[in-house]
């Protein structure tokens, strides 16, 4: 059985990472949840259960994973999925998400997202792949659309087409990553709120903010710096679109001091705040 | 062979072997080139493997240094690509790559080694922790009897070389020479980090058969090829309290006489 529609509004989370864990356990930030890198996690006991237990105690949490790699030709990984339910049974989280990319082929994990060409053989192979995975895991899951790079030559629709024909076939859910928009818009010359404006408002269950970084002729989704303008104005027309979605910031790298993401985070609230007043 | 199946093939042996068959599926950018397009993924792909195995190996990092630590790196990653899905166990294949890799320096083979055990420690599988107080509710008469269980993270390690010195000063960034000189070592964690120390060869033997499930007597026993008869029961009480109070053990196995 599948459990559908279970996604509460959550409101302002951040990502959990190790450098936060004694802030977050000693000073009780006022966050409203955590996104868990569901690998960090898939592992017999020890400290990064440890913290995890303590502080699931305090916080909800969802699990955010990088190796499901929906998209790959490879059989699906079931060993890997039992960890990844065994751990969801521990932690009880309020979702489960990944990514709709691949991540390797032949046994193979490149450990990066590597993105798929918008054609309906890969709708027909996700989709396919995502109902197997949901039905493994007993609930619906989140499929984030990533920042890519190159675009194939096969791809004949747009990513926006592409990620909402998968999420009506499979049935999941879209975790929305603002910044990958941005990001994908700027290397590939699309209008960002092009994708805003398809997306299936119904379906959008989380959005991710994130910092990246500008190369000149591209951009690169790195994790590593403030949110810039153009993506806060973007989050702003998402919201204006959407309404209220549980929205949280991703910091991978160059990791600050958690006031400093509060801080940023404070900023995601004000926005959502004002599109209240406005829906109001 | 299905259009995703050749396309993500020849994207994955691009980014393995160099190998450009992919450009010809790939769009010309307008801004940036393909070629450099492409190379976000070449570059980013080598250049997270070397920052995680960096993560799992400072020592090894520190003792050849950084330059000779991306070049050997980015050999392994040729060699053995991750088939792991975190990036926590692809320092896996180490050792055995580095036996070959430094022939000539075998000691950089058994320091990878110790850091992956020292690693392998942190996410151990949990375990209750036996106390010295859990070890004086069982009535000393009975102690011959009793098994030990060893925490799931405590293992020991063979060593040729002096891995105590060689590990201490790579984590001080210190070069010293290295030296051959068989030794035992044990891991272990305790209060959520890693341990280890270097043992004598009887606290080897001794961990070696409570592992095997000999009982305290016949631990003992075992240790008179070390002591004398009135030294060898003394030496394992001691030592078993100092396990206890390391939290090395988490079952003190109370069994009537076989």
């Amino acid at each position: 059985m599948i459990l559908k529609n279970m996604f509460p509004y959550l409101g302002f989370g951040l990502g959990l990472r190790t450098n936060h864990y004694h802030t977050i356990l000693t000073e009780r930030p006022t966050v409203d949840w955590f996104e868990i890198l569901t690998e960090n996690y898939l592992v017999p006991g020890g400290r990064p259960l440890y913290y995890l237990d303590k502080i699931r105690e305090h916080y909800p949490l969802v699990m955010h994973g990088v190796s499901l790699s929906i998209g790959s030709t490879d059989p699906l990984n079931f060993d890997y999925l039992a960890k990844v339910k065994a751990l969801a049974k521990r932690i009880e989280p309020k979702w489960i998400s990944d990514h709709l990319c691949w991540t390797g082929v032949n046994g193979v994990n490149l450990h990066d997202l590597m993105p798929l060409p918008y054609t309906q053989e890969s709708i027909d192979h996700v989709a396919a792949r995502v109902l197997a995975v949901q039905d493994y895991l007993g609930r619906q899951i989140l499929l984030e659309n990533v920042s890519s790079y190159v675009a194939y030559t096969a791809s004949h629709l747009q990513e926006w087409e592409f990620i909402s024909a998968i999420a009506e076939k499979a049935d999941c859910m879209i975790l929305l990553d603002v910044n990958n928009i941005y990001v994908s818009s700027f290397n590939h010359g699309f209008n960002p709120i092009d994708y805003i404006n398809a997306v299936p408002k119904h379906r959008v269950k989380q959005i991710h903010l994130a910092g990246h970084l500008n190369k000149g002729n591209y951009i690169i989704d790195t994790h590593d710096h403030t949110i810039i303008d153009p993506v806060w104005d973007l989050y702003k027309k998402t919201l204006q679109r959407l309404g209220p979605v549980s929205t949280m910031i991703e910091r991978d790298d160059h990791i600050p001091e958690l006031p400093l993401l509060l801080k940023e985070l404070a900023l995601a609230k004000n926005i959502a705040r004002e599109i209240t007043h406005e829906y109001a | 062979m299905s259009t995703l199946e050749t396309l993500q093939k020849q994207f994955q042996h691009y980014l393995l072997n160099a190998d450009d068959a992919i450009k010809n599926n790939i769009v010309k950018p307008q801004k940036g080139g393909q070629a450099r397009r492409l190379s976000v993924y070449g570059e980013g792909y080598y250049l997270r493997l070397i920052e995680a195995l960096s993560t799992e190996s400072p020592a090894l990092k520190n003792r050849i240094g950084q330059n000779a630590f991306e070049k050997m790196a980015r050999a392994y990653f040729k060699k053995h690509p991750s088939s792991f899905f975190s990036v926590r166990h692809i320092a896996t294949h180490l050792p055995a790559f580095l036996r070959q890799y430094y022939s000539t320096q075998p000691y950089l083979a058994e320091l990878a080694q110790f850091e992956i055990a020292l690693s392998n420690t942190l996410d151990a599988a949990d375990a209750e922790i036996k106390t010295t107080h859990d070890l004086s509710l069982i009535p000393t008469e009975d102690w011959g009897n009793i098994r030990l269980q060893l925490h799931p993270s405590v293992h020991t390690l063979k060593f040729e070389w002096d891995m105590a010195s060689l590990y201490k000063s790579a984590m001080e960034n210190k070069q010293i020479k290295p030296f051959k000189k068989r030794i035992a070592m044990t891991v272990w964690r305790k209060q959520l980090s890693p341990y280890y120390y270097t043992k004598e060869p009887a606290e080897t033997a001794m961990l070696e058969l409570a592992k095997e499930n000999k009982n305290f007597q016949e631990i003992c026993q075992c240790l008179t090829d070390f002591f004398s008869e009135k030294d060898a029961a003394p030496y394992a009480v001691n030592t078993l309290v100092r396990w206890l109070n390391e939290e090395m053990i988490s079952g003190i196995v109370s069994q009537e006489k076989a």
